[in-house]
Formats: structure tokens, sequence, C-alpha cells
């Protein structure tokens, strides 16, 4: 076995639930079985995103794309961190955001909000106990 | 949390998956390989992503099975540096606090010197507490933290461990914030 290249990019928790769910429904068909650990992992993610099962590659790239347009500053590793975090508070917003005072303004911050919200939120509550 | 790592690696395919497609075969191979396993000096693997590229299969004399060489990804699993995780507490002594993400992961620590300002240990309630105005914020075992994470070790081995720090506003149990 070699390593070819051991970080050859990042992922964010939606692609890794996307991926995992695929996995789990194509196993009755194949083969293939979804590991319990593979299915640990799922349900870690559903329960710290309950977004996650409703979310979709269209509303992620219409977010990343508005979020880019708007505040073009941001970083690829920012923009993970709201994709994977989901923030719907500006306590959340300064752990993503370094530097925040100085690089955005709290009109800034609402607006960062309701595109999170617009985009990526859903109603669900978190499931603590699959945490 | 997650990362890509590519990898290639010569396998044998034993006659009993001969029924299979290549494809199928070779899925099958990798995933029972490499899921839930460590990578040393990388991560902890969660599954296969994708199987980018075979060599054609070889029949070697006196072997009954077949060689190929393949090249693939796995979704390994491997914080980044300040990202920022949620986690429970599964045990708390004087030394700090050592936390499970999602029952999957148990290498993750919260040393002393990272918690918030004014934590103290309470050796009679055996618990860490936040001691912060006038109230005492107790981090109790099995209740969920959110952490920053601090640093990304490796053992002799090449085990993954984490140190996290929740020494800031928005960090710390998750109870306390909502």
């Amino acid at each position: 076995m070699e390593i070819l290249v051991s970080k050859q990019g990042q992922l964010s928790n939606f692609e890794v639930y996307s991926l995992l769910s695929d996995v789990k429904l194509s196993s009755s068909s194949s083969s293939l079985t979804s590991s319990s650990f593979e299915s640990n992992v799922c349900s870690f993610l559903e329960s710290v995103s309950p977004s996650l099962p409703f979310l979709s590659s269209s509303s992620l790239k219409s977010f990343l794309n508005d979020m880019r347009t708007n505040f073009p500053s941001l970083s690829t590793f920012e923009l993970l961190q709201f994709v994977n975090l989901l923030p719907s508070s500006v306590v959340e917003l300064y752990l993503i955001l370094s530097d925040c005072d100085s690089r955005f303004s709290e009109d800034d911050l609402s607006h960062m909000l309701s595109l999170v919200h617009s985009h990526l939120s859903s109603s669900s509550s978190v499931d603590f106990s699959k945490v | 949390m997650f990362i890509l790592t590519r990898i290639e690696e010569r396998m044998s395919i034993a006659p009993e998956h001969f029924n299979k497609s290549l494809q199928d075969a070779i899925q099958e191979h990798v995933h029972g390989q490499y899921s839930a396993k460590f990578l040393p000096q990388v991560g902890q693997c969660v599954s296969v992503y994708d199987i980018i590229s075979s060599t054609a299969p070889k029949i070697l004399p006196d072997k009954c099975e077949y060689h190929i060489e393949v090249v693939f990804r796995l979704v390994v699993f491997r914080p980044l540096f300040n990202e920022i995780l949620t986690a429970r507490i599964i045990a708390a002594d004087p030394r700090g606090l050592r936390l499970s993400i999602g029952g999957f992961f148990t290498k993750v620590k919260l040393l002393p010197h990272l918690l918030q300002e004014g934590t103290t240990w309470d050796a009679l309630e055996k618990i860490w507490v936040w001691n912060y105005e006038d109230h005492r914020l107790y981090m109790d075992v099995g209740d969920l933290v959110r952490f920053r994470v601090q640093a990304v070790h490796y053992d002799s081995v090449g085990r993954m461990k984490i140190h996290g720090r929740v020494n800031e506003s928005g960090l710390g149990m998750l109870k306390w914030w909502m």
C-alpha cells in the first residue's frame, strides 16, 4: 500500500453524509454492506446537523455563491465551517470568522445569518442522543 | 472534519469473487480492508470515496487469484487545526477531560489550561467547574461540549490524537450557550 496523496482535499459534512447514505441505500442490492462504523458516522452527522437530510448540492452551491459574491474575503476554511456548523447566532459567527470585528459590520453578520437561514436551514431540532 | 486520501495498492482477488464485476470486486476488497481502520500518520478511515483506476488483472503462475493494482480515494476523519467540533465528555479527572466524537473517535483531550478562564477541578464532586461571575457551571460527564481543535498529534505508531480548547466565548458546554 502506498499513500500517494495524504490530503488531496477536504470534504464537507454534507458530502460525507451523502456518500454514506448512498452506501446504505445501495447495500441492500449488493453484497457490499454498510459497516456499523459508517452508520455511526452517518448518525453522528445527522444529529449535529439536523438540516443535512434536507440539504442538496444545489442549495449548498447557491449558498456558497451568495457568500462568495457578498463576502469575497471569506477563506475556503471559513466557508467550510459555515457549511458544517450552519450557524444561527452571532456567537457562532465569531467562532468561524477570524478577526471578525475588523472585517465585518453588524449588518454583514446579519446578512450572513439570513443567507444561512434561507439556503440551509430546517425546522428539525438536534437529536443529542445520537451525538 | 474529513479529508480525501489517495492510495495505490496491489491487491489479490480470490476466486470466490470471480463471478462479480471487476469494479464490484475491487470496491468490496477496498471497503473490507479500510473501512473503520486507522491509517498511520493520516487519520481514521471512514469509507471508500471512489476507485480512480485499475490495471488489467493478471493471474500469476501457480496462483488461483488475480492481481491488480488499484488507485482509489478514501474518506478519512482528520479534523483541521482551528476547526470547531462537537463531542461528548466521557471522562474527567484533574488532568483534564476526555471526549468522544460520535462514538467513533475517542482520543480527544481538553487540558486544564485550555478550559474557560476560571475553571477549576472540584475534588469532592470530581468534576470540572467554570466559575463565571456568581455562577458555577458544570462540565458533566455525558454532556456535549463544543471545542476548537488546538492540535492534531500522532503517536509512535501513527495513531491520531486531538487536543482541543474551549477558552473562548461560545465554546464549552452546549447547554451554556443555548
